[in-house]
């Protein structure tokens, strides 16, 4: 438990390290979010102009869409404002610049995704709050569920991008997979996943697990069930636990580069 | 003279073309993409159309061919932006000035090559995967030259309001905003995932007004569904706001030459 405590508190510091250095440049800080905001926006008009036309694909309408886009953008900017270095693990791994992180006396898994934020993802944040409080009628049992939802789909993202990451340990280069695999993942995620079937699905609940963080989370804000939320719980304590093993498996397989770099 | 300034462009044209099949493997995987999302897009239209034998005048297979045109000419656009601007911020763009040729049609070669290997390879690739899933669409062979005429014409005209966003970066210190909001404009009012005719009434009388409309959903929607009249009127609307755009490219071109300084060193 002070192991954790200490964890968190060496964490806590990072983050603010983190924030402090992206606000260093205060105008590009605002344009990037804003124009993360404007992105999400002016991808949501495509679905308005969509379900202006169909009204509704299998059961999905405009209220599934608002919901899924709040729980995933929130989602994916609570992930990459926190582990925005996730992203990045497999570049660390193979130029070798894991050395900086597992000289210290703490978790390397944590330390190095931790240690950058991105900026953008605050936009994310800004977008998916804002369409839950102003778009979709809510009260406090919503409420809570979409932030149990909304933290669960960041740490399922997390897992997920780290684990792709990692496995750079084993192939030497893994950027192009944790690449195609992120784009895989966000890709599906915002689209209604009741346009999928077969071995489709299989895969979205396995493989790229875009239905934890979409199809699940709108299903259960829609008809709130322990059912639905204890599985989206379970999955999420696998593959944060199956990401964490897998980091510590392929340390063991790296090889430290010769380059010297200052971690600014 | 004519004959030498076409063979000095031509080679560059074919330095460019030479350049991007040695990166080959580069284009496959961005490839990959495009077959992920026209996936999607397969299934969100299978479930979307239903039973309907066609909506706002299209047939499910042409929905989705016209998707396939839309993103090969998105994914091959030529992409000289970055470059351009970058040339102008550093002041690099000053030592292109003393060579013989212009540097705005030096770079839309430069660019022209690249983009039509990417084109080539992107459609053949869309198709595939669409011939196997949807099946094959109807087409006439004596459609082709007019659709890629409409499709280099719509190339030029994203070259030259690219080429515009990117000479601002005389006035302007990073156009990468501007850059942000044309490839938003394209993705809306060019109509990139959906044909305009989908969209209401006043979005479409915006989108047809304005030129984004002829650099996507022109030549797809021609694709799928070809008509001489249709084509005039492409053709017709393209020249125009090429002829507008060249101009205004020039002009801005001529007044940052004026304002270029370079330093030694």
């Amino acid at each position: 438990m002070q192991g954790f405590k200490q964890e968190l508190n060496f964490l806590t510091h990072v983050w603010k390290l983190n924030f402090l250095s992206a606000m260093e440049y205060r105008v590009n800080f605002i344009i990037q979010i804003v124009m993360m905001i404007l992105n999400n926006a002016l991808y949501f008009i495509f679905w308005i102009i969509f379900f202006e036309t169909f009204t509704a694909v299998n059961g999905w309408d405009l209220s599934n869409m608002l919901l899924l886009f709040s729980i995933v953008t929130t989602g994916a900017g609570i992930a990459f404002i926190f582990f925005g270095n996730a992203t990045r693990l497999s570049s660390l791994i193979e130029d070798g610049q894991m050395d900086y992180y597992i000289t210290l006396p703490k978790n390397p898994l944590f330390y190095s995704i931790s240690s950058r934020t991105s900026i953008s993802a605050v936009g994310d944040v800004i977008f998916g709050v804002f369409i839950f409080f102003f778009l979709i009628e809510f009260n406090a049992h919503k409420l809570i569920l979409w932030v149990i939802c909304s933290i669960l789909v960041a740490a399922i993202l997390t897992a997920y991008v780290s684990i792709l990451g990692t496995m750079a340990f084993w192939t030497g280069r893994a950027q192009v997979l944790s690449e195609q695999g992120i784009n895989a993942i966000m890709t599906f995620a915002m689209y209604p996943s009741s346009i999928f079937n077969g071995y489709t699905r299989l895969i979205l609940f396995t493989v790229i697990p875009a239905g934890f963080i979409s199809e699940v989370p709108v299903s259960l804000l829609n008809e709130p069930n322990l059912i639905s939320l204890s599985i989206l719980c379970v999955f999420t304590v696998i593959i944060c636990s199956f990401s964490y093993w897998l980091f510590g498996r392929g340390l063991k397989n790296y090889e430290s580069g010769n380059l010297l770099n200052i971690n600014m | 003279m004519i004959i030498k300034t076409i063979d000095k462009y031509s080679m560059v044209m074919g330095v460019s073309i030479k350049n991007t099949l040695v990166y080959s493997k580069e284009i496959l995987y961005r490839t990959s993409f495009m077959i992920l999302l026209l996936f999607i897009f397969i299934q969100l239209w299978t479930s979307a159309y239903g039973d309907e034998a066609s909506i706002a005048g299209y047939t499910l297979s042409q929905t989705i061919w016209y998707l396939v045109v839309t993103e090969t000419i998105l994914l091959s656009k030529i992409a000289m932006g970055n470059q351009i601007s970058g040339e102008v911020i550093s002041g690099s763009l000053a030592y292109t000035l003393g060579k013989p040729y212009h540097y705005m049609v030096y770079n839309f070669f430069s660019g022209l090559g690249d983009s039509f290997i990417r084109l080539f390879i992107n459609f053949i690739v869309g198709s595939v995967l669409v011939f196997i899933i949807i099946g094959p669409i109807s087409f006439k062979v004596s459609t082709i030259v007019p659709i890629m005429l409409v499709v280099l014409l719509a190339l030029i005209l994203d070259y030259l309001i690219i080429g515009m966003i990117a000479l601002m970066a005389f006035f302007m210190e990073d156009v990468s905003s501007l850059f942000f909001i044309y490839s938003k404009m394209l993705f809306i009012l060019g109509g990139l995932l959906i044909p305009i005719d989908f969209f209401p009434g006043w979005l479409q009388n915006i989108a047809t007004t304005l030129p984004f409309n002829l650099i996507l959903f022109a030549p797809a929607s021609l694709f799928v569904n070809f008509s001489i009249s249709a084509f005039l009127n492409i053709l017709y609307q393209q020249l125009f706001w090429i002829l507008i755009f060249s101009l205004i490219l020039e002009t801005i071109y001529r007044i940052g030459q004026k304002k270029l300084t370079s330093n030694g060193g």
